[in-house]
């Protein structure tokens, strides 16, 4: 898996080209999403637009960059979510612990 | 615990306060008792030795009796005065007769054991007395002796009385000294009693009354007045009082603890205010007046960049990048409470590569006369790059506008001035107005579009449309401006083309923003094409293609926003609103489509727009 950071304003936008269905590829997300944290203050977003599905690491990798990023106070915004990711969320009851916008866009300008 | 039960219990417990102790009066009582019983025993017992003696002495008085009787009758009949007499003064020197006389009743006393009571000293020739059978016995309680009366029977009626007076007070003493006893062991008990009671009375006391708030406070209660004891009792009560306070301090520094613990620091907890300040997305830390920092949130770790642990503790000079914060703290702290100054921190330039701006609001708060800072931090590193791409968009917008209506203007006054006979230039001015006045529309129009895009409201109305029409105007409106670049412009077109259901004028501002960018930023002897296919679902893509400037990859996302452009120099020189491809990215969306980019830097640029849903076949369109 491959994932692109784009910066849209001061805010970062992290797209894994993919799902996120092994520890190697969660580890991975963690990873960039720590170190977009870090240089952006929390600015930034997950588009999930191409992660069309997450295993219980990419679940765990989700739950512990929205735990880091909930430290400061955030909330772990995701965007182009998918009804399969979508539903995910919903039955490991972790919905209420990302924001959820319907575009990049529209997640980039909820930091305004 | 009952309302009333503590009620009374508070009562006892006054009680106790003014001095009074249970265990004191109690043991007072219960002594005071049990001397009197000890004495009431101790009394009966002396009064059964009185009995007792007293029936010893009756009976040594009876036998005495009889014997002194029958010696004096003996004598009395014999004539015998003067053996009489020695026989009484012999029995009252050798027994316990005090005295003893003996008389004729009626006459005078014929003998003594005192010689002066003797009044006849011879008997009579004759005296009828009688004194009958019986013996008596009279006691005088007062002079403690017993008087025995013994009648002497002589001849005839004749008779005599034997009067023996017999002393009690020897037989009585030990009794007497019983009594005497058992009044002083009652006497000394009590005094020992109300000496001991008076002595520690209030030592007693307070046991009893702190003993009495310690049930209190298993009953419940908690109030320190409600528990303190009179200190007039004694070191105990003074001691119990000082617990209170002592305890009283304690809470008061419990508490003064949890509340700093919740307002100013503890970290990590999720409950209260400690909680709420750590969900603020806001920094928040709280400084002391020697630039210690005694409170930070999360947020404000994060804006700081530091671990939050490190933080707390730690001398706010010791932040690096933050010299103009501590400069703006230390000067609120100069001065006086309530004052208030904000701060702006961070790099303003570059922001949209990397940096960020932070705006620290300074407040002066005073606690207990020891002065605070307290600072508010923001993060508006994208608000103020949205401000700057707004002013940007001012000036651009404004630089767009300006251009057409230059333009018109000329060409207006051109056409003014022109005599009849150059109708030609008449035209071409007319012509030069009216492309620029398209222009001005699409201006206009396309801000509009921000307008609603900013609002919300933007939306599109389907129809049926015939394509080719809009690659026509495309075609026509292009072509001109195209030659005056000397860009080559080319259509390839399908042979047949659907109907598709769309927004025929959104579509079409969508077209002709990817396509005037195109020939924008194609520089001259460069080429332009426009490439339009439909799939077997009718799905329409439109790839218009230059070999332009090129973007680079890095601002291949950020195009798409609004009121931005490409970071790039080599734009500096051409207008633009920064509007077009973000307006052309929502129009496909709305749609359903997208558009997509594919540049290289100097190589050109290709823009892909893709329409799915298309409604009808391209078979009932021809």
């Amino acid at each position: 898996m491959r994932i692109e950071t784009n910066r849209h304003g001061a805010v970062s936008v992290v797209r894994p080209d993919g799902p996120v269905i092994n520890g190697d590829d969660a580890a991975l997300l963690k990873n960039e999403a720590f170190s977009v944290l870090g240089e952006t203050l929390g600015r930034f977003v997950i588009d999930t637009t191409e992660m069309t599905f997450v295993d219980s690491c990419g679940l765990e990798a989700l739950v512990d960059i929205t735990d880091e990023v909930g430290a400061g106070g955030h909330q772990l915004k995701l965007c182009g979510v998918s009804e399969t990711l979508r539903e995910i969320l919903m039955l490991t009851g972790l919905t209420s612990k990302f924001q959820q916008y319907e575009d990049v866009q529209s997640a980039v300008r909820s930091f305004l | 615990m009952s309302t009333k039960e503590t009620t009374s219990r508070l009562n006892l417990l006054r009680y106790f306060d003014r001095g009074e102790s249970l265990v004191a009066t109690t043991g007072v009582a219960f002594i005071a008792i049990l001397s009197f019983v000890v004495g009431g025993v101790i009394w009966v017992s002396a009064r059964a030795v009185d009995d007792s003696a007293a029936a010893r002495t009756e009976q040594r008085v009876e036998q005495v009796g009889s014997l002194l009787a029958s010696q004096a009758e003996l004598r009395v009949s014999n004539g015998d005065l003067s053996g009489l007499r020695r026989l009484l003064i012999d029995s009252v020197a050798s027994s316990i007769i005090v005295s003893g006389r003996v008389s004729i009743p009626g006459e005078g006393v014929i003998a003594s054991s005192e010689p002066s009571e003797i009044t006849l000293f011879e008997l009579p020739s004759e005296w009828n007395a009688g004194v009958g059978d019986q013996t008596r016995v009279i006691e005088d309680k007062v002079a403690q002796v017993m008087v025995v009366e013994e009648p002497l029977h002589l001849d005839g009626n004749n008779g005599c009385l034997l009067e023996l007076r017999i002393d009690q007070s020897e037989a009585l003493a030990g009794s007497v000294l019983i009594r005497a006893s058992s009044v002083g062991i009652v006497a000394v008990g009590l005094v020992l009693t109300l000496w001991v009671y008076r002595r520690f009375r209030f030592r007693l006391g307070a046991l009893a009354a702190i003993g009495e708030a310690l049930r209190l406070i298993d009953g419940g209660e908690r109030r320190t007045e409600c528990l303190r004891v009179g200190e007039s009792l004694g070191d105990e009560a003074c001691a119990w009082n000082t617990l209170l306070d002592e305890r009283d301090e304690l809470e008061r520094s419990i508490s003064a603890q949890e509340i700093v613990s919740i307002s100013v620091g503890g970290g990590g907890e999720s409950f209260g205010l400690s909680g709420a300040c750590n969900a603020l997305t806001q920094g928040l830390l709280l400084i002391d007046q020697d630039s210690t920092v005694l409170y930070a949130n999360g947020a404000a770790s994060v804006m700081l960049r530091c671990v939050r642990d490190q933080i707390v503790g730690a001398k706010l000079e010791t932040l690096e990048g933050f010299d103009s914060l501590v400069e703006q703290v230390r000067g609120v702290m100069g001065c006086e409470h309530g004052t208030r100054r904000v701060v702006e921190i961070g790099e303003q330039k570059d922001l949209e590569v990397s940096g960020s701006v932070l705006k620290a609001s300074i407040a002066r708060v005073d606690e207990e006369g020891i002065p605070r800072a307290i600072v508010f931090i923001e993060d508006i590193t994208q608000q103020r790059l949205s401000k700057m791409s707004q002013n940007a968009f001012i000036a651009q917008a404004t630089h767009e506008l300006r251009t057409p209506l230059t333009t018109i203007k000329l060409y207006c006054d051109e056409a003014i001035e022109a005599d009849e006979d150059e109708g030609a230039i008449v035209e071409k001015s007319l012509n030069v107005i009216s492309s620029e006045a398209r222009r001005l529309e699409r201006i206009v129009g396309d801000m509009l579009c921000v307008s609603e895009i900013e609002a919300g409201s933007l939306t599109i109305r389907r129809e049926k449309m015939r394509t080719e029409q809009l690659f026509e105007e495309l075609q026509k409106d292009y072509e001109a401006q195209a030659k005056n670049k000397s860009i080559e412009l080319s259509f390839d077109l399908p042979p047949k083309y659907p109907t598709i259901d769309a927004d025929r004028d959104r579509l079409g501002q969508a077209m002709h923003n990817l396509l005037g960018n195109a020939i924008k930023y194609t520089p001259s002897g460069g080429k332009v094409s426009v490439t339009a296919s439909f799939d077997e679902l009718d799905a329409m893509t439109v790839a218009i293609t230059d070999t332009g400037i090129g973007i680079d990859e890095s601002q291949h996302e950020r195009i798409f926003e609004r009121f931005t452009r490409a970071d790039d120099r080599r734009i500096s020189q051409v207008t633009g609103s920064g509007l077009g491809l973000a307006l052309a990215r929502q129009i496909a969306r709305l749609h359903g489509g997208d558009i997509s980019l594919e540049s290289e830097i100097d190589q050109g640029s290709t823009f892909t727009l893709f329409i799915p849903g298309v409604q009808a076949s391209s078979k009932q369109a021809a």
